[in-house]
């Protein structure tokens, strides 16, 4: 089951912050999303990447791909779900 | 006045304190969970018998301090009336530990509760020829330290890749601390010799294409007082309750039939033999 093409509309970097802000930023990012639009996510390795993927899941968020970007950083794409 | 029996005073949870006459009750608490109700009679009954003040133990009990020898019936009723039991001390089966577990942690492989409870009604207060904890922790996460108990008991997942549910996303790569997961171009293979059941894939999967089957890792002879050691995990992982009480039944039955009066249960393994020890377990966990 191939991921649907998307294309990004929005992104936000978390690698500014650490756990628990890391997911608090994404989220905040998420609810100035309309529903159905497409973040790109800029996270580090370790933690971050371990964790937020699933926290946005358990949002109930759509977790399109996750992007390494060969630099110790992840893009996680994700499309909102609910209002 | 007749001479005090302190060992029954001590088997029933009281606990003698340096001060002549005086006794630190412990309390049952099972899995670490008491309602509001029985907090509001602890309290009460702190306030009335004791000096107002509680101590929490290392393992989730709680001990009511300086009880006076003259109102230990009183303190009894009054626990009792208000849905509090008193503890045990000595050579037995003691408080059974647990997280919070799957239905209110979101790293849960088990529902931790239901399964104290169900080990505490089984095996609370049981004689053997020392004592004797169960601890139950839902996930790999360890909160509460499964491999500390004489029997310890640590949920886990079985994990099975749906390839047809999955996208190839990457988030199961990194969700896994163990590095049992790889995706290689448009295929993905999971090393089964690395992965230690946590179940973060299960979890962090968006299209739930790792399918997880909960179940519990049994660690046996953990002991963390004047002798340290880490219980050790002997068979596969058990996915249903009758192969559990089957071999925590065997593990108590060993213990009874094979230890020294006053010897823990790990120095009991220890010297009759692990290889003894472990094809008791296999023998049980088959289900003879």
């Amino acid at each position: 089951m191939p991921v649907p093409e998307y294309q990004i509309d929005e992104t936000v970097d978390i690698t500014d912050v650490v756990c628990p802000v890391t997911f608090v930023k994404a989220k905040v990012a998420l609810e100035e999303l309309d529903e159905g639009q497409i973040i790109s996510i800029r996270m580090n390795d370790g933690e971050p990447v371990q964790n937020v993927p699933r926290s946005i899941k358990d949002e109930g968020h759509k977790v399109l791909k996750l992007l390494d970007n060969k630099d110790g950083t992840y893009n996680l794409i994700v499309q909102k779900v609910g209002e | 006045m007749a001479a005090v029996d302190y060992k029954a005073l001590k088997n029933g949870g009281f606990m003698r304190q340096i001060q002549k006459d005086r006794f630190s009750l412990r309390l049952k608490v099972v899995g670490g969970n008491l309602t509001a109700d029985q907090l509001v009679t602890i309290a009460e009954i702190a306030k009335k018998y004791g000096d107002g003040h509680v101590h929490l133990t290392s393992r989730q009990g709680v001990e009511i301090p300086f009880i006076h020898l003259d109102s230990v019936e009183d303190v009894k009723t009054g626990l009792s009336e208000g849905g509090v039991l008193t503890g045990v001390c000595g050579p037995r089966v003691r408080t059974v530990t647990a997280c919070q577990g799957s239905e209110v942690c979101p790293s849960g492989c088990i529902d931790t509760y239901p399964l104290a409870v169900e080990i505490s009604e089984r095996y609370f207060g049981k004689t053997l020829p020392h004592k004797f904890k169960f601890g139950i922790t839902g996930c790999q996460n360890n909160c509460l330290k499964a491999e500390e108990n004489d029997l310890g008991i640590k949920g886990g997942y079985v994990i099975t890749w749906q390839k047809d549910l999955c996208t190839l996303c990457g988030v199961c790569v990194k969700a896994c601390r163990e590095g049992a997961i790889e995706i290689n171009d448009d295929s993905l293979s999971l090393i089964k010799e690395k992965c230690n059941n946590c179940g973060r894939c299960v979890k962090a999967c968006p299209t739930e294409a790792w399918e997880g089957k909960s179940g519990y890792i049994l660690s046996f002879g953990g002991t963390f007082g004047n002798q340290i050691a880490k219980g050790n995990e002997l068979l596969p992982i058990i996915h249903d309750k009758e192969t559990l009480f089957r071999v925590a039944d065997a593990a108590l039955t060993f213990f009874a039939e094979c230890a020294n009066p006053s010897e823990r249960f790990r120095a009991a393994i220890d010297r009759s033999g692990w290889d003894k020890f472990k094809k008791a377990m296999e023998a049980a966990y088959a289900g003879a």
